[in-house]
């Protein structure tokens, strides 16, 4: 067995309860995410969940490490506490039934650190992955980083990639260009593409609300 | 406190206000860009009421490059006009630069009001060579003119403040600027999303209580359009609430685009306070 379907939902912190504030405007695409990693996990019963997003080193974590979602408010975080993308991952993951791995990848790794475990993670039970990252941060004037002019055809060609499986062009995202870009999932992509080889990739969504390219997308 | 030739009471509340030459700015879009608008706004903000102007030539926001020698050009001239025009007040330059603040030093600025938070180590060197204040903002070591994107603190926020402006303040000391002349911010905003912001504003008390003198740059920034849900336009009330509260926790100085109505909340919480008496008081009393 093998990993068997793969979900890329986005990193964005606001996505996390309460720190959106009252309006919480990125409710709508955390139900999607949600929806999405279930009916994925439902249909292809798969008994093994991985998430996977970028922190500061390379490791496992404890699937009932606390919440790290104070180092966006008061930053008083309690020892241990997850890395933002995998909290978000975890967020999404089915609860009950099945096992639940989380990992973190450096955000620095480089692309063949990525793919290194992208084939451990591939080696187990049939595994849904779920892969926190986002596009580029860079795409408006308003947007984090401000507007870069290669980030939008950046991001199109991202999309396409997602929509088409296609790990070699997530294999050959350039780490530099990515940081130019602020797009900080860049190691997750690395790692799914190895881990997840040869499913059919599906674009479920794209949105840039505030200037940073938000993805769901299906890989079975 | 002693801000370049000027010297204040322990208790005093300043109002800073901004004059931008800058084209593009968030809040005026360049409507002091000119030199001469920008030297009527001077006028009009010392008619005001304001005790500091801080005269910036670079927006904080990512934008059209500006480098040193444009720089130099938007604020020198100015800074001369109005040491010759407005003796009494005080003169701040908005920089994070070292050669910036070498020429408007020279050309008779009190202050440099480093809001990039130390990028330019050199910054401190000049202010000791001029007997110049230096306000000294913690901004986390972020790159001048980013935004921040996705930025944690796996620390308490106020011990990172805390330990971002004693540094630079210790730095200041260490450079030989004058004890009298240091002054800290948290900087709002600044390396900062708004649950760090409304942190730090509701702990102020924990800057005051580090004996440096205080300064707060609230005005109309994305902190107050994000908790009241408002466009830039619309942050004159939310500003003068935190403007307020941050009298009471004990803020020192208020940089500020509305210089009137700071003043008069300043006054107010002054009054509140004790520090300052009632301006007439007649109502039951004749």
């Amino acid at each position: 067995m093998s990993v068997v379907a793969a979900v890329v939902v986005p990193a964005a912190p606001a996505l996390l309860p309460g720190i959106g504030g009252a309006a919480d405007p990125l409710a709508d695409l955390r139900e999607r995410a949600r929806q999405l990693v279930l009916e994925t996990a439902v249909t292809k019963g798969v008994t093994r969940v991985v998430v996977i997003g970028a922190g500061e080193s390379t490791r496992t974590w404890p699937t009932d490490a606390p919440s790290g979602a104070a180092r966006f408010t008061t930053g008083r975080v309690p020892d241990g506490a997850l890395p933002t993308d995998v909290e978000i991952g975890r967020m999404f993951a089915p609860s009950g039934g099945g096992e639940l791995v989380l990992h973190s990848i450096a955000s620095d790794a480089t692309p063949q650190e990525c793919a290194q475990l992208g084939r451990e993670l591939a080696d187990g039970p049939s595994t849904l992955l779920v892969c926190v990252a986002d596009g580029p941060a860079t795409l408006t004037d308003k947007a984090p980083g401000h507007l870069q002019l290669d980030a939008a055809p950046f991001a199109l060609e991202l999309a396409d990639a997602l929509a088409a499986g296609d790990t070699p062009a997530l294999a050959a995202l350039d780490p530099a260009t990515c940081e130019r870009l602020w797009m900080r999932g860049r190691p997750a992509l690395q790692v799914l593409a190895a881990a997840a080889p040869g499913l059919r990739g599906e674009l479920v969504s794209e949105e840039a609300p505030f200037g940073v390219q938000y993805l769901l997308a299906r890989w079975v | 406190m002693r801000l370049g030739r000027h010297t204040f009471a322990d208790d005093a509340m300043l109002v800073m206000a901004i004059v931008n030459r800058t084209p593009d700015s968030f809040y005026d879009k360049g409507a002091t860009f000119a030199e001469d608008k920008a030297m009527e706004r001077v006028d009009l903000v010392v008619e005001q009421g304001a005790d500091i102007v801080d005269i910036g030539g670079v927006k904080a926001a990512p934008g059209g490059e500006v480098d040193v020698a444009e720089e130099v050009d938007r604020v020198v001239g100015l800074v001369a006009r109005v040491h010759e025009a407005h003796p009494q007040l005080v003169i701040s330059v908005d920089t994070w630069r070292a050669e910036v603040g070498e020429a408007v030093c020279a050309a008779g600025a009190d202050v440099l009001n480093d809001a990039w938070g130390g990028a330019d180590p050199a910054l401190v060197d000049v202010a000791a060579r001029h007997d110049a204040a230096i306000i000294c903002t913690h901004t986390g070591g972020v790159e001048p003119r980013t935004r921040p994107f996705r930025t944690g603190f796996d620390r308490d926020i106020m011990a990172e403040v805390l330990d971002g402006v004693l540094g630079y303040a210790e730095r200041a000391l260490a450079a030989g600027v004058a004890r009298e002349s240091i002054v800290i911010d948290p900087a709002h905003d600044f390396g900062k999303n708004t649950h760090h912001t409304l942190e730090v504003t509701r702990r102020l008390d924990e800057m005051v209580d580090t004996g440096w003198p205080v300064l707060v740059s609230l005005s109309n920034k994305d902190f107050v359009g994000e908790t009241l849900d408002k466009p830039v336009d619309q942050r004159l009330i939310g500003t003068l609430a935190t403007t307020a509260v941050s009298a009471w926790l004990g803020a020192r100085i208020y940089r500020v685009h509305e210089v009137a109505e700071t003043r008069q909340v300043l006054d107010m919480v002054a009054t509140l306070r004790g520090e300052r008496p009632p301006a007439r008081t007649i109502r039951g009393l004749a």
